[in-house]
């Protein structure tokens, strides 16, 4: 994670400067957005009744969360029935040691992955290179990404913040030969070089967008082929999911291809929609002769049976709430210092890992709440933001200065001679600082506030001051109107 | 940790005790009606996939008998300079488009080692349906069906009937909830030639799967 820098600990405000220097980042991300946000627009207003579809999602979403116990427990015996095994694992670290577990009865050597965010979660790949386990990430972003030893700065294209160029570098530095910045020749050494490593792997390893319950099969929406080849080409397939990924049945998916596709980048259906049930069947020839599933506890289960955080986990990790956000538009992904980044990556790294380290996420927030309209599935993103607030002030979180300012806010505000009295304080006090008619000062108290923008002054009359004025003259006006008009004719019809 | 332990906790967290036995009781299963009860004439499906494919950069005839078919199939060899062919071990298929593939180097799944696939110019596959709403195919793959025919060459080209392009994904998904005991390890909905916008947003085609995604579909047969 990056949220050390020169080996010391920062905050997203630290992280936030920094990014706000990087004029290419800042493009890119903005660019990326607008893109993924208007082809959007295009295909739920073509696919009509969207709001109809964001309820279904909710409703599907909210019901597989609520009865989590007994979906699980479906899914999991159907995934053996089918063939697979089955892994509970508590934490990151439990998570990553049965990934290892596995690797080493195999004796692997080499391991193919098809991008999966709970894979970053665990942090899988550093640990099997420290255990001298070659690892690739097969997507071309991922790959870029994995490149740079770097983290994705998006969930669904997490190579934005590289140009053509550095990604020529990278592939150059990776063994390719004579290649150009041209998307095509960089594609294609990419395939090629994964080819390789596909048909030599001995184990891959996906993610999980979707488990189905009533079958206990794994659904994966891609768009590259990469996945596909993960899971069918070694003899092994590690699938690792979140616990909360499920769906009762089917019938259920077909909501979901309709929401996942269309909010994460605007396509009515990505291009492989890949269903897969336990390892291969006894005749065939081809497929993973080993499936193994991995479900990810980490701090999900604390959510459910909290009634304001419950709705978090029925995400469905689409990105729709990122391409809104106007601070991750600034900031991009990697400020977040977080696996999860923007507004639903607010939410969950505080909640999935308690203490200080993500506490300061839910502050990256305008409160704007177009997080929460763009989400498919109806997640209140805003309102959890505040709610992480208040929870973080309720603990005792706050710097002592705010806490005095709202303790004076609420000695002055309680009473009307107290807030009287502190208007003509301020008034007399604020003169120093006027320049202009505003409050430029860069000191003191007003530092966070007047950094970026200038403060008012305080009104040389307060309203309730002007009030008695006002109401005479209003009074005046309004006996005006009531008087007869000579000159009102009745024939206008 | 164990299954119990990992499952009870999540009972607990939701207010009791152990895993229910019944299921659930649900108001709302998947798609609203305005979508499941829309209905479309074959003509209209095949238009709808047609089209939908198309859009994305897939390529598709309409033919009308098995002669036609096997003069699409020729030409569309022949125009990509094809000389290694994969195909499916799938006696109907085989039937249909066997008398072209004379002139070619073809492997057979489950026939040829699995191995020859790597090398193939082009694979041929049946498929199970379509999809009019996004120009799908939906691959069933197991047996004789390998799934290395279709994903490895750098061209797909796949035979569906028109009668087999149901109107959306969910008649398609429905099938394999009704089969649930026969449901093959891997089934594939494949939309299109394979794609990445991973480089600056720019796209490309290809990346890992085909390049190239051809279907013929046989009206009356």
């Amino acid at each position: 994670m990056t949220t050390e820098i020169d080996g010391k600990q920062t905050g997203v405000l630290d992280r936030s400067r920094l990014a706000l220097q990087d004029d290419f980042l800042r493009a890119a991300v903005r660019f990326t957005a607008d893109r993924l946000r208007g082809k959007k627009r295009i295909a739920t207003e073509s696919l009509g009744n969207w709001e109809t579809w964001r309820e279904r999602g909710m409703q599907i979403r909210s019901h597989t969360v609520a009865n989590l116990d007994y979906y699980l427990a479906q899914f999991t015996e159907n995934v053996e029935a089918a063939g697979g095994h089955v892994h509970f694992a508590d934490d990151a670290a439990e998570a990553a040691q049965t990934v290892m577990n596995i690797l080493m009865e195999k004796q692997a050597r080499s391991v193919v992955k098809s991008k999966s965010m709970v894979s970053e979660e665990i942090g899988i790949n550093h640990l099997l290179e420290e255990h001298g386990i070659e690892v690739v990430e097969t997507d071309l972003g991922e790959y870029i990404v994995q490149l740079a030893r770097e983290t994705p700065s998006h969930i669904i294209i997490p190579a934005i913040h590289k140009n053509r160029r550095q990604i020529k570098d990278l592939f150059t530095e990776a063994g390719g030969e004579n290649l150009t910045t041209d998307t095509k020749t960089l594609t294609a050494f990419a395939r090629n070089t994964m080819r390789n490593k596909f048909l030599r792997a001995d184990v891959g390893i996906t993610g999980c967008n979707f488990g189905i319950a009533e079958s206990g099969s794994v659904v994966l929406f891609t768009n590259e082929g990469n996945a596909d080849m993960v899971t069918n080409l070694p003899k092994t397939h590690i699938v690792l999911m979140g616990m909360e990924r499920l769906l009762p049945a089917f019938a259920d998916l077909e909501v979901m291809a309709n929401l996942l596709p269309r909010a994460a980048t605007g396509q009515s259906i990505t291009t492989y929609m890949s269903v897969i049930t336990g390892n291969r069947r006894r005749g065939d020839i081809d497929g993973a002769q080993e499936m193994h599933l991995i479900v990810l506890d980490n701090g999900r289960s604390r959510q459910i049976g909290d009634a304001k955080m419950q709705s978090v986990l029925n995400c469905i990790r689409c990105g729709a709430c990122l391409n809104v956000c106007p601070v991750y538009r600034q900031i991009g992904g990697h400020a977040y210092g977080s696996v999860y980044p923007g507004p639903i990556g607010a939410v969950l790294s505080p909640v999935l890992n308690e203490g200080e380290k993500y506490a300061d996420l839910p502050y990256a927030s305008s409160l704007c709440g177009a997080c929460s309209e763009a989400c498919p599935v109806k997640i209140p993103l805003h309102d959890l933001l505040v709610h992480l607030r208040q929870r973080h002030v309720e603990h005792g979180h706050t710097k002592t200065m705010e806490r005095l300012a709202f303790r004076g806010f609420k000695v002055a505000f309680s009473r009307p001679n107290r807030l009287n009295l502190a208007i003509k304080m301020a008034r007399l006090g604020q003169k120093a600082l006027v320049r202009n008619g505003h409050i430029e000062s860069t000191l003191g108290p007003l530092k966070g506030w007047t950094a970026g923008r200038d403060a008012p002054t305080v009104a040389k009359q307060s309203f309730h001051d002007r009030w008695r004025t006002l109401q005479s003259e209003l009074q005046t006006q309004h006996n005006h109107a009531l008087e007869p008009k000579a000159e009102r004719g009745g024939d206008v019809e | 940790m164990k299954r119990t332990e990992f499952l009870t906790r999540v009972s607990a967290r939701l207010g009791r005790n152990g895993v229910p036995g019944d299921s659930p009781a649900r108001d709302v299963v998947g798609v609203p009606e305005f979508w499941s009860q829309r209905e479309l004439s074959e003509r209209e499906r095949v238009d709808r996939f047609r089209d939908n494919l198309v859009n994305l950069g897939g390529e598709v005839h309409l033919v009308s008998s098995v002669d036609e078919l096997r003069d699409a199939l020729s030409e569309v060899l022949g125009s990509l300079r094809i000389m290694r062919v994969g195909i499916w071990n799938d006696r109907e298929l085989q039937e249909l488009v066997n008398p072209v593939l004379e002139s070619y180097e073809v492997s057979t799944w489950g026939i040829e080692p699995a191995s020859a696939f790597v090398d193939m110019d082009l694979g041929i596959t049946g498929a199970q349906f379509g999809v009019a709403d996004t120009g799908t195919l939906v691959l069933s793959c197991g047996g004789g069906r390998g799934r290395s025919v279709h994903l490895l060459p750098p061209v797909h080209l796949a035979v569906l009937r028109a009668s087999q392009i149901k109107t959306r994904l969910g008649e398609a998904l429905q099938e394999l909830s009704s089969h649930l005991t026969e449901i093959d390890s891997y089934v594939h909905f494949v939309t299109g030639p394979s794609r990445s916008s991973d480089i600056e947003n720019d796209q490309s085609i290809g990346v890992h799967g085909p390049a190239a995604e051809i279907v013929i579909v046989v009206e009356n047969l």
